[in-house]
C-alpha cells in the first residue's frame, strides 16, 4: 500500500471520536461533478453533482447546490438539493432548505418554511414496522417542551 | 450568508471520516487539500496540496501545486510544482518551476511551459550576472 506510516499513530477505525478532515474545498467558487464515496460525512458549501453514497451525515449548508443521487445515513438540508435520497437515518429540511425529488427515510423533519416537492417513501414499508412518525419540527420542539 | 469577499477563504466543501473515494470533474476557484482516494479531473484556480494519505490519479490543471502524497497523471501548472520528501509522482508535468525534496520521487517528463521565451530569459541573465562579475 502507498499509505505513509504516521509517527506513532497507526489508523485504526475508531468510532468517529477523530473526525479526520479528507478533503477540503476552499475559495469563492467550485463545482464538482462525479461519484462519491464517503465513509462519514461530508459538509457542501458549492455545487455538488453525480452520485454520493456517504456512511454518516450529509449537510447541505445554505449555499450547497446538490443534483445528485444520495444514499445516506443522516441528511441536513439548509440548501438546495435535487434528487432521489435514501437515508436509513434521519432526513431534516430547515427553514431555508429547499428539496425536489423523492426521499425514502423512515424520519423526515420539514421545519417551517422548509421547501419539500416530491415523494416521501418509508424504508420499512414492506417489512410492517412501526409507522415512524413525521413531523413539523415546530410540533415537535413543542413536544419536547412540554 | 454567502461572503463574496475574496479576502477570507470559505470552506465550500468539507469530508471527514476515516475513507473516501471520489471520481469525476471538480472545477475548484481557489484551494483544495486532499487526505482521499481522488480521481478524475482538476481544475484548480489556485493551489492543490495532495497530502500525505491522498492518492490523487488525476488530469490536473492547476497554479500550484504541492505534493506530499501520491500523484498519477498529467500535470499542468502555472506556478510551482513542490514535490516533498513524501511525495510519489508518476506522469508528466508541464511547468515552469519544479522543486522535488530530497526523498521525493518523481517518474515521467517534465516540460517547460514557456519553452523559447523561457530559456532566452534565463541565458540573458546568466549572461548578465557573467558580465558583472568580470
Amino acid at each position: 500500500m502507498a499509505f505513509e506510516i504516521l509517527d506513532g499513530s497507526t489508523t485504526k477505525p475508531t468510532a468517529s471520536s477523530s473526525a479526520q478532515q479528507l478533503l477540503s474545498v476552499l475559495g469563492a467558487s467550485a463545482k464538482l461533478e462525479g461519484k462519491f464515496d464517503i465513509s462519514d460525512s461530508i459538509q457542501i458549501e458549492c455545487e455538488v453533482g453525480g452520485e454520493m453514497t456517504v456512511g454518516g451525515k450529509l449537510v447541505i449548508g445554505q449555499s450547497g447546490v446538490v443534483h445528485a443521487d444520495v444514499r445516506t445515513v443522516d441528511a441536513v438540508i439548509m440548501g438546495r438539493y435535487e434528487g432521489n435520497l435514501v437515508a436509513s437515518g434521519d432526513v431534516e429540511i430547515t427553514a431555508t432548505g429547499q428539496v425536489t425529488g423523492n426521499i425514502e427515510t423512515d424520519s423526515l423533519v420539514i421545519a417551517k418554511g422548509g421547501f419539500f416537492n416530491g415523494n416521501v417513501v418509508r424504508i420499512r414499508e414492506a417489512a410492517g414496522a412501526q409507522p415512524a412518525p413525521l413531523y413539523v419540527l415546530d410540533e415537535r420542539r413543542l413536544a419536547a417542551s412540554r | 450568508m454567502r461572503s463574496q469577499s475574496s479576502g477570507t477563504p470559505v470552506t465550500l466543501l468539507t469530508v471527514t471520516g476515516q475513507t473516501a473515494k471520489m471520481h469525476g470533474k471538480f472545477e475548484i476557484a481557489d484551494s483544495l487539500h486532499v487526505e482521499c482516494e481522488v480521481g478524475g479531473e482538476l481544475i484548480v484556480g489556485g493551489q492543490l496540496v495532495i497530502g500525505e494519505r491522498g492518492e490523487v490519479n488525476a488530469t490536473v490543471r492547476t497554479v500550484d501545486a504541492i505534493i506530499h502524497g501520491t500523484y498519477e497523471g498529467d500535470m499542468v501548472a502555472s506556478g510551482t510544482v513542490e514535490i516533498t520528501v513524501t511525495g510519489r509522482v508518476t506522469g508528466n508535468i508541464e511547468t515552469d518551476s519544479l522543486v522535488i525534496a530530497k526523498g521525493g520521487f518523481f517518474n515521467g517528463n517534465v516540460v517547460k511551459k514557456t519553452r523559447v521565451g523561457g530559456m532566452s530569459v534565463v541565458e540573458s541573465v546568466s549572461s548578465e550576472r557573467i558580465a558583472v562579475a568580470l
